[in-house]
């Protein structure tokens, strides 16, 4: 890639899905996905409409034998990964080379859609269960802040995923009533 | 030898008969698409977890002629021949099963089962 100015967009989502759609939102625009670090997603200017993106919650982390394995060979498919970040890949597949799915198959939709669905979970309740701790100490404490606690922003942010799991459950029972009629 | 039986997955099915000449990934993903007229378009994470599943069983085995080494080849194998002919002789089954229940039904030709 030449070199061109890099944009970063300071941005939080609670929903992947509509992460993703901001992202192809942003390379129909003419601004490219490029790569992530904590809420901060990079772009560079290119053509408009080039490229769409999937993101993918891979079973291991980005940097394992097995990761980098799966990565060489969606490259080998054709697909480019533009950054990586824990267990998620970011790929990217030029627009004209037409639809773009990564799983196609029910049964790998279905484990996929749980994988995501366990990590968003435990996500959430360790932030609800922080955050009570947090709320509950700072409670029953002698303290004159008895309730000023950053617990409830741990609880707040388990509120803000809640849509997202409750979307993402309903969408892995469609998956599983699918998958008991078609592959 | 694989004691199993039950269906293959359509991708399984046609993926194996990709197989029958080496081909890479890609090819095995537009040999498909192609045989199928359009209707089977494979995801490469189907792909890949079909490929994974499938060489761990034996029914698929690497194929390394030098030619390219960027991209790994597969080819299928005895066990995966004889998985191909237990399958089609399964469809066969289901088509014969399907054709007398039908019957002489004028709406439904060969080439749609």
């Amino acid at each position: 890639m030449s070199a061109s100015q890099v944009y970063r967009i300071h941005k939080v989502f609670f929903d992947f899905d509509r992460e993703e759609d901001w992202i192809n939102e942003m390379a129909d625009r003419g601004l490219l996905f490029v790569g992530y670090s904590p809420l901060t997603y990079k772009f560079v200017e290119g053509e408009p409409g080039a490229y769409r993106y999937r993101f993918y919650l891979m079973e291991n982390c980005a940097t394992s034998y097995e990761s980098r394995k799966y990565i060489a060979f969606m490259e080998e498919m054709g697909i480019e990964c533009v950054g990586t970040y824990l267990r998620w890949a970011f790929f990217r597949k030029k627009a004209e080379d037409g639809a773009f799915e990564i799983l196609t198959d029910t049964a790998s939709r279905i484990k996929y859609v749980r994988r995501v669905l366990y990590m968003i979970s435990a996500i959430a309740f360790a932030n609800l269960s922080v955050g009570c701790s947090n709320v509950l100490i700072t409670a029953v404490s002698e303290t004159p802040f008895r309730f000023n606690s950053l617990g409830y922003i741990n609880i707040l942010c388990f509120l803000l995923f809640l849509p997202f799991i409750v979307k993402t459950h309903m969408n892995k029972r469609q998956l599983e009533r699918k998958g008991s009629l078609f592959e | 030898m694989d004691n199993e039986r039950g269906a293959l997955t359509e991708a399984v099915y046609y993926i194996l008969l990709s197989l029958f000449r080496p081909l890479h990934g890609y090819g095995i993903m537009q040999h498909v698409k192609e045989i199928s007229r359009g209707r089977v378009d494979l995801g490469a994470g189907t792909l890949y977890g079909a490929i994974s599943t499938m060489l761990e069983r034996g029914w698929i085995r690497p194929y390394e002629d030098g030619a390219d080494a960027r991209k790994k080849e597969y080819v299928i194998t005895q066990t995966g021949r004889e998985i191909v002919k237990n399958e089609i002789a399964r469809l066969q089954e289901l088509i014969e099963n399907g054709r007398e229940t039908i019957g002489g039904d004028a709406n439904v030709s060969k080439s749609s089962i």
